[in-house]
């Protein structure tokens, strides 16, 4: 499993470019929605979580579409799911790799967000940290078998996240809600609620999980 | 087939007489309020639409075979126009009472999220381009990931709404709260009369993708294999 | 007023609009069954295979119309 995290990661490094492509989408995105709102200060307090998670999200169903992209190529995949790896690992594995990436493009891009927006990182960083792990682990497993339902599919980059993005509407609202309230400190009105948004990430990426799984084993059966 | 289509007609005959003629004018809303009577059938409609969809993938995904594929089919595919119904009639309701088309509520919000599902279910089977069985498996295990993702969305949303710091403005309402025996009586007919139509699109639909199946089948002839790659 | 009609309006417009597209789409499908039937047969194609049964499988599609894959 982990020899496979490994392929995809070389690989991944052969191609910095490709890397780089969905950052800078997400730091073009986060540009526009400031023009396009042309926000207070104070406004972007309330408004930069969004701004991030949305930018994040988009950002990360263009690095989805490559995950099995590489496997597509040359039948690879079917000489993947032949070797003697469990299918469950091979998932596993894919959507360790997708998290990743996604999670590189997040480390490059949060310290420019949050300079951009004015908003202080360090003091929250530990806790953003377990939010964007939260947030991440979940989209990258649908994501992950959402781009393996739609590896035959036409117009697959449209359709990825047109599936992505409902399905991990929870993921979204608890990032940017649990985002915001750290921004609004422990004297914030919602402090308390915190818990209870990083509880439903939690319980999201265990159901997904299973279920991914779960949902990967059946179609790779044929 | 043609007495179900009967059925169906006779039963909203008697649903739309008893709308017009029975249901007693609402105090608040006034006419309005008939609305109710078909976007609650509706909004139900879609939701049974999805449990179908639930049930029928996880049955074809146990067993493949191809009637459970082709009634998951044909349940999101009329899920479809029952949610939309949904979007649209609760639009127009909103403008008569609250004088709004749309509010950020968490009912609403998770119907336009369902739509969003059930469009993306029948996109990936339109769009995909590979063999008919994978298309199905894949369909199949999207079909199961939606409908548990449902009521997580709902909570999320819920959620969202309820412990957003800026006051609410708009509330739904109490829907189901003043109604007198009459009302219920008509909602009654009516949820029957739209459960029938639901079961004939359904069945209809599923006429029609036996029909799809077949010419697919077709298709792969053995003469014509090296063709239909 | 106006809403409520424009609601149940809307309400048969669809669902007659559904029934309607469906309908299309059996014909179109009936029309693909036959001329797949048809394209199956060997030529010259006798009459009652260019019709309505189902002719068994030929290893070759006849030569003057190569059938185009639909999609």
């Amino acid at each position: 499993m982990l020899a496979l995290i490994a392929k995809d990661l070389l690989l991944e490094w052969r191609h910095k470019e490709q890397l780089a492509a969905p950052a800078v989408f997400a730091l073009l995105a986060a540009t526009l929605f400031v023009f396009a709102v042309d926000p207070t200060p104070a406004e972007l307090t309330r408004l930069g979580p969004g701004a991030l998670w949305v930018s994040f999200l988009f950002a990360g169903t263009l690095g989805l579409g490559k995950v099995f992209a590489p496997e597509e190529r040359d039948d690879a995949l079917t000489a993947l799911l032949l070797a003697p790896v469990d299918r469950t690992a091979l998932f596993l594995a894919k959507a360790a790799s997708a998290a990743l990436f996604m999670g590189f493009m997040e480390a490059l891009m949060t310290p420019v967000f949050f300079a951009l927006f004015d908003l202080p990182l360090l003091p929250i960083l530990g806790r953003f940290v377990l939010v964007a792990g939260l947030a991440t682990a979940g989209f990258s497993l649908l994501g992950t078998l959402l781009g393996f339902l739609t590896s035959r599919a036409s117009a697959r980059e449209l359709l990825l996240p047109i599936l992505a993005l409902p399905l991990t509407l929870p993921l979204l609202i608890a990032a940017a809600k649990a985002t915001r309230i750290l921004l609004e400190g422990p004297a914030g009105p919602r402090f308390a609620d915190l818990h209870l948004w990083l509880t439903l990430m939690l319980a999201f990426d265990v159901v997904f999980g299973v279920l991914c799984c779960w949902g990967f084993e059946r179609v790779v059966e044929e | 087939m043609i007495p179900l289509v009967i059925a169906t007609a006779a039963a909203f005959l008697v649903a739309l007489g008893a709308i017009a003629l029975y249901a007693p004018l609402e105090a608040v809303q006034g006419v309005a309020q008939k609305i109710f009577y078909i976007h609650v059938p509706l909004a139900w409609c879609a939701f049974v639409a999805v449990g179908v969809l639930l049930v029928s993938s996880l049955r074809f995904l146990r067993r493949s075979e191809p009637r459970h594929d082709r009634l998951a089919r044909a349940a999101a595919e009329v899920g479809i126009v029952f949610a939309t119904l949904v979007l649209v009639t609760g639009s127009l309701w909103g403008k008569a009472v609250w004088g709004t088309w749309w509010t950020w509520d968490g009912r609403l919000t998770s119907t336009l999220v369902l739509w969003f599902l059930l469009a993306g279910y029948v996109l990936l089977r339109s769009l995909s381009e590979g063999p008919p069985a994978r298309t199905a498996r894949a369909a199949a295990v999207l079909g199961v990931i939606a409908a548990v993702d449902i009521p997580i969305i709902h909570l999320s949303v819920q959620w969202w709404r309820t412990l957003h710091p800026d006051p609410v403005v708009l509330r739904a309402g109490d829907i189901g709260g003043g109604l007198t025996p009459r009302m219920l009586t008509t909602l009654s007919i009516s949820l029957a009369a739209f459960s029938l139509l639901l079961v004939t699109l359904i069945a209809l639909r599923r006429r029609i993708a036996e029909a799809e199946d077949e010419v697919e089948a077709l298709w792969h002839l053995p003469g014509r294999g090296d063709l239909a790659a | 007023m106006s809403f409520v009609l424009a609601a149940y309006a809307v309400l048969w417009l669809v669902i007659f609009g559904y029934l309607v597209w469906l309908a299309a789409r059996v014909r179109s499908l009936r029309e693909e069954t036959r001329s797949l039937a048809a394209d199956a047969t060997p030529w010259p194609r006798s009459a009652e295979a260019d019709g309505l049964s189902l002719p068994l499988p030929q290893e070759q599609a006849h030569p003057l119309e190569p059938p185009i894959r639909r999609r």
